[in-house]
């Protein structure tokens, strides 16, 4: 079963390479791949990706796990990615930290 | 980034630097004090540097053995470790210790040498694509290419390394960025990101969750130790009188003689730990990702559970077994923010109690020979509070984690994702430079010994009384275990009979060593290891055919543990 990504990503070096590694790393592979430029906002990418037949993986795990990438802007698969426990991710279902906490 | 401009430290440089010193100076502002390394041609430059810099250096004898001290350095202080490498088989030699940082979440900036910009990809002497090879192990990278951004991006570096789940960084290094000279201005500083606090709703829902359960278990895992969340996660325990389990990274989020705590979890986990998980309707998940050596069969774990899951990473959320509800961010303010008040699970608190009475470690093996959990335990206990205790991989590892007692999870010091022998000694190294009044000691295998024997020289290069505990059953014990139980007794490369006289060799690099293989030696051995001064190695000769019990095997669920069939 094939999935759909668009994942806007920065044009720093290695971005592709850790967007394409982790996909690969997660247990999926790229069958269809197409880079354009988006403006000043960095490149977005359009991916087909098919999971491997003895993995688990679970779109929305994917997505979190690119979303963890530094390069990585935004990630959308339809919506997945979001908890379905919560219905959003976590920088949207939480309420902002304090002003300095945590450092 | 985060926060760097606005923090920007006071101290500018007074003149035009190069590269490499802007590099240096860069390290200072982010309040480094220690780095571990080793010096080799495209790195020259720092390591100009560093003279008249207040860092201090240590030089380990390779490159492994400086990445594994920057992280036991980390562990102990909290703090982002430092190494650094050259390029070529120097930048190799760290991969391992990048992803051991990467697999236990440990902040560390790693910084190699490359070839001059105009020779990369030229197939330059000593020239590796470090970038591409560790892009897989590191949290992320740069490769400094503008001499100009070297200050921002150490201080980037540092800021993620540190950020919401910890990891290792990698900055490469080029030669002539490294010489190249760079403006004076002022160096900004690097700091974490804050990470998103507990939405109410969540936690309500979640107060609920622990309300209505009649048998709530928590599984305590190394996040919270990265959280800093370890007071939160006590007084959690304190109000709630919740009985814990821990993962290996979790041993100590509450000390390992608190009354709450059912033991270490998974395949070499105490079966009182793993009965109760089977047994629990609500697995209070802290800080750990359902690894497969705490789950065994994941279908079979916990199988009546449903999951509160809290981690600082939302990707773990759901990536093994399925949670019922996730509050993914600052794991001490989640913890902070629960509290469901009395709970009715007297009964449940008596079942686990009864757990433990019924499974408590047994030291009675027969025969003379030294057995080496009674040895950990009885060197636990000599050793005092303020143990620190850093292991390598195998046999001896379990042991330990079974048997010692951990009062504080910055006290066991282990390779638990990677499981990379060799990391022990190194690891202490690090620690001791961090702690450096503690009692550190190392428990090792005479297979774990050999993979960075070398940093011996760094012990006593630099005198840190680092005690060494070398359990030696002349083989590849965990190996030769699972061969002789899952391969039939098939034994294939794992008998180290040839191993050396380890007491000599330590003895040639400058160590205190001694030899015991009898049990009424033990507890003279002991005082002598922990009153040695410097440092010191007791070589101890056990049973080759001992195992480490319980055992539960492979796709196995967690309760149907293989144990030793003593009467």
């Amino acid at each position: 079963m094939m999935e759909r990504f668009s994942i806007l990503i920065d044009d720093s070096e290695g971005a592709l390479m850790r967007v394409i590694g982790t996909i690969e790393r997660r247990g999926w592979r790229v069958r269809a791949l197409a880079m354009t430029r988006e403006g000043n906002r960095g490149c977005r990418l359009e991916l087909e990706l098919a999971r491997l037949p003895w993995h688990r993986g679970d779109p929305a795990i994917l997505v979190r796990h690119l979303e963890k990438l530094i390069p990585v802007a935004a990630v959308d698969c339809g919506g997945r990615g979001a908890p379905p426990w919560t219905g959003q991710t976590p920088d949207r279902a939480m309420v902002p930290a304090a002003a300095g906490a945590g450092a | 980034m985060t926060d760097a401009a606005a923090s920007a430290a006071a101290a500018a440089p007074s003149r035009t630097a190069s590269g490499g010193e802007m590099l240096v100076r860069a390290l200072e502002a982010q309040g480094v004090e220690v780095i571990f390394g080793y010096p080799g041609g495209a790195i020259m430059p720092v390591y100009d540097a560093l003279v008249g810099s207040p860092l201090t250096h240590i030089l380990t004898r390779h490159e492994q053995g400086a990445i594994f001290a920057a992280d036991g350095y980390a562990r102990v202080t909290g703090r982002t470790g430092v190494t650094i490498a050259t390029s070529g088989p120097g930048a190799t030699n760290l991969v391992t210790g990048l992803a051991n940082a990467l697999a236990d979440s440990v902040p560390i900036v790693a910084i190699t040498g490359q070839v001059a910009r105009p020779l990369m990809g030229s197939d330059a002497f000593q020239e590796v694509d470090t970038f591409g090879i560790t892009l897989p192990v590191v949290k992320h990278s740069f490769i400094l290419s503008d001499p100009d951004s070297i200050p921002e991006l150490v201080a980037e570096a540092f800021a993620i390394a540190a950020s919401g789940r910890p990891g290792p960084v990698l900055l490469d290094l080029p030669k002539d960025v490294a010489m190249a000279p760079v403006a004076a201005r002022a160096l900004p500083r690097g700091r974490p990101a804050p990470l998103p606090l507990p939405e109410a709703a969540a936690v309500a829902r979640a107060t609920a969750m622990i309300r209505e359960a009649k048998r709530p278990l928590v599984y305590a895992g190394g996040g919270i130790a990265l959280a800093g969340a370890t007071a939160a996660f006590r007084a959690f325990i304190r109000r709630t009188g919740l009985p814990v389990v821990a993962t290996l990274k979790g041993l100590g989020a509450i000390p390992t003689d608190a009354p709450e705590f059912l033991g270490l979890l998974g395949m070499h986990g105490n079966k009182a730990a793993n009965l109760a998980v089977q047994r629990s309707d609500l697995l209070i998940t802290c800080g750990a990702r359902f690894d497969d050596r705490a789950t065994g069969r994941v279908d079979g774990f916990a199988p009546e559970a449903r999951i509160l899951h809290l981690d600082a990473d939302a990707a773990e959320v759901g990536k093994i077994r399925a949670a019922d509800l996730a509050l993914v961010g600052d794991l001490g303010q989640a913890l902070e923010a629960l509290r469901p008040g009395p709970l009715a699970i007297t009964s449940w608190q008596q079942e686990t109690a009864q757990l433990m009475k019924a499974h408590v470690w047994r030291y009675d093996a027969p025969g003379e020979g030294v057995y080496a959990p009674a040895l950990l335990r009885a060197l636990s206990e000599a050793a005092g509070e303020d143990l620190i205790v850093t292991c390598d991989v195998g046999q001896h590892q379990m042991w330990a984690a079974q048997h010692c007692r951990f009062t504080r999870p910055e006290a066991h010091l282990t390779s638990g994702g990677l499981g990379a022998m060799g990391y022990g000694i190194p690891a202490g190294i690090g620690a001791l430079h961090a702690a450096p009044g503690a009692r550190v000691v190392t428990v090792t295998g005479d297979g774990s010994i050999m993979m960075n024997i070398q940093e011996l020289a760094t012990l006593n290069r630099y005198r840190l009384p680092l005690k060494i505990v070398l359990l030696d059953n002349q083989a590849l014990g965990m190996v030769r275990q699972w061969q002789d139980i899952f391969f039939d007794g098939r034994l294939s490369e794992v008998d180290l009979s040839d191993n050396p006289d380890f007491a000599a060799l330590a003895r040639v690099f400058g160590l205190a060593a001694r030899t015991i293989e009898h049990r009424d030696e033990v507890a003279g051995a002991i005082d002598w290891l922990l009153g040695a001064e410097g440092p010191a190695l007791l070589h101890v000769k056990i049973d080759p055919l001992a195992n480490v019990w319980p055992l539960v095997p492979p796709g196995a669920d967690n309760h149907e543990m293989l144990e030793e069939t003593r009467q």
